[in-house]
């Protein structure tokens, strides 16, 4: 235990002082794994970690959906979902931070990733919001907010991820994160309606003025389509929720080519990125397994258990503090290396809790609860200071607009979550409701 | 080094095109016409790692890597430099670890006879790329540093 303390200690501070996460963890990992087994079988580990992670099977679905998203950005379709959006909500006051959020909801459910929304829906949403009067932070708040959405939302790359670590059913683990993805947009739109309620100075009533066209309406219908084709191949059992990464990604490729959006440049531009962004992430993985098998051989998770054992904590005490480490880590630490870090330790502990006879009481039921909770926090994370990744993406999409101001335009989705969050710690079986 | 890297997008874009046509031949194949792509679990398996190795040096060129400089941002210039050279310096070390680890484990899979399950393809040459890989990425990791480019804005994610 003490030598996993001190390993993490030493992490904080080389991740402080700028040593990219992943190497950071591979640093740590391998030096704390000499020091228990030494460095003849710390070598084994480290090049047999770095080859089979590049030859894992189940990872190849990460750099498809990847390219599924990117491919949608590129495509210029989420100017019509905004368009679209826009037409529902009419003449509502705030009527185009709604459909910033519903369209935010929407793109990001098939890209799955935040980043990739926040950095697409800045270019197509913050112009109209600002050209109408919109407040600088209500229109940057609700996109960076709205962008957190869809990695709970399926299909998700984190849960995909969580799923590895667990061992657990990925189909499973996706349809749990439908309703809480559902409820965390409507919290959203709630939040817009009621931050104009009280401040009706931060939008003026206008609405339907983003024109669509008839291109628009094909994007929306099949990112429609898209959604459909991938969960109900997986439910179908046509493809595995493995396989379809590649079938999305042919997919979203066909759609965009069919709406006449996608040219040369931005499929260039499309690959690039999701090569780039495939080679960090397995950076983050290579580096989080060689840091887990050290923290593992230093009894870390068997501790907790046991910590957990003797200070005779009840179940849902534990959650709440792992709630607290999540709410605390994500000020810092990127989404996908906090999970890939704490879900080994955590989720061998969540398994041994007892939540005594309701929805929760079979294992496999609370850890795809957990799954759900932990996606949520990361969210969260997403968008708290100081290191709120959407913030910072919109900040260099709109280089004009300060972070205390996004930040500031934040708060409101910030609380939403917060309930939601509660929300569903509190009643698990909105969580659990569609799963089989 | 340019031309370099200019071959490695291009190969690493060709690799994950192929990484997707594979699944799709294969659903498509499995349903439609009843014939599964023979191998297509391994040629997965083997095109990813070719495709991760490809990229992994490229990521390090544009400086990609999720990174938090909180602490580098307030300080002054010529610390936060200092800074980033040893942060260059760690990541270089790692990174040739992994060079050294794939080239040993390339040589036992060689003398073992390692090769995939069903197609035969041997394990040796992709975990030598990994070596020359992981070697280049640590080149390249150094060569940015002492040009001392800054990493862009705060933990900044080009995901």
């Amino acid at each position: 235990m003490t030598q996993s303390l001190v390993g993490i200690a030493v992490l904080l501070a080389l991740v402080f002082a700028r040593v990219p996460i992943a190497f950071a963890m591979a640093l740590v990992g391998a030096v704390g794994f000499a020091s228990i087994r030494g460095w003849e079988a710390t070598g084994a580990m480290v090049g047999t970690t770095v080859f089979d992670t590049g030859l894992a099977y189940s990872l190849s679905v990460v750099p498809l959906f990847i390219l599924m998203g990117n491919v949608l950005a590129q495509s210029g379709i989420a100017h019509g979902l905004f368009a679209g959006a826009d037409r529902l909500f009419g003449r509502m006051r705030g009527g185009l931070a709604l459909a910033t959020i519903l369209s935010c909801g929407g793109f990001s459910a098939v890209s799955g990733s935040s980043l990739a929304t926040a950095a697409t829906m800045s270019k197509v949403a913050m112009p109209p919001m600002r050209r109408f009067g919109y407040s600088d932070a209500l229109a940057s708040g609700s996109i960076a907010a709205g962008g957190t959405l869809g990695i709970l939302i399926p299909p998700s790359v984190i849960m995909i991820v969580f799923g590895l670590l667990t061992e657990s059913d990925i189909g499973k683990l996706f349809i749990a994160g439908l309703l809480p993805g559902l409820l965390g947009v409507a919290l959203y739109l709630l939040a817009v309606v009621v931050a104009v309620r009280v401040r009706p100075d931060l939008a003026p009533e206008v609405g339907g003025v983003v024109p669509m066209t008839g291109r628009d309406a094909v994007g929306v219908l099949g990112t429609l389509a898209l959604f459909v084709f991938i969960m109900g191949g997986i439910y179908g059992n046509a493809f595995t929720p493995i396989e379809a990464g590649g079938m999305g990604a042919l997919f979203a490729l066909g759609l965009a080519f069919a709406t006449g959006g996608l040219g040369r440049d931005g499929l260039r531009t499309a690959i690039g990125q999701t090569v780039e962004a495939t080679a960090m992430i397995f950076a983050i993985i290579i580096g989080a397994e060689i840091f887990s098998a050290f923290v593992n051989f230093a009894g870390m998770p068997n501790a907790l258990v046991d910590l957990i054992h003797d200070l005779d904590l009840s179940a849902f005490a534990v959650i709440g503090v792992m709630v607290l480490i999540y709410l605390v880590m994500g000020c810092v630490f990127e989404s996908l290396s906090m999970i890939l870090l704490t879900v080994p330790v955590f989720y061998p502990v969540v398994v041994e809790l007892d939540f005594g006879n309701g929805v929760l009481g079979d294992p496999e039921s609370a850890l795809i609860w957990f799954a759900v909770i932990v996606v949520v926090v990361t969210e969260i994370s997403l968008i708290t200071p100081p290191v709120g990744m959407n913030a910072f993406v919109l900040r260099s999409v709109v280089p004009d607009v300060g972070l205390g101001t996004i930040f500031r335009g934040i708060l409101p989705f910030w609380l939403a979550d917060l309930v939601r969050l509660a929300l569903l710690l509190l009643f698990p079986a909105i969580s659990l409701w569609l799963v089989p | 080094m340019g031309r370099l890297a200019r071959i490695l997008e291009v190969s690493a874009a060709a690799l994950l095109i192929v990484l997707m046509l594979i699944t799709g031949i294969d659903v498509v194949g499995r349903y439609v016409l009843n014939a599964p792509l023979p191998g297509a679990f391994e040629t997965t398996q083997l095109v990813l790692a070719a495709l991760i190795f490809t990229a992994l040096p490229l990521v390090g060129r544009a400086g990609g890597h999720v990174e938090v400089d909180l602490v580098a941002a307030a300080l002054p210039e010529r610390l936060a430099h200092a800074l980033g050279l040893v942060a260059a310096l760690l990541s270089a070390a790692v990174l040739l670890f992994f060079a050294y680890r794939l080239a040993v484990l390339a040589g036992q899979q060689w003398e073992d006879g390692t090769r995939s399950v069903s197609l035969g393809i041997p394990y040796a040459p992709v975990a030598l790329l990994g070596a020359a890989s992981a070697t280049l990425a640590a080149a390249f990791a150094l060569r940015r540093a002492w040009r001392g480019r800054r990493g862009g804005t705060g933990a900044d994610d080009p995901r």
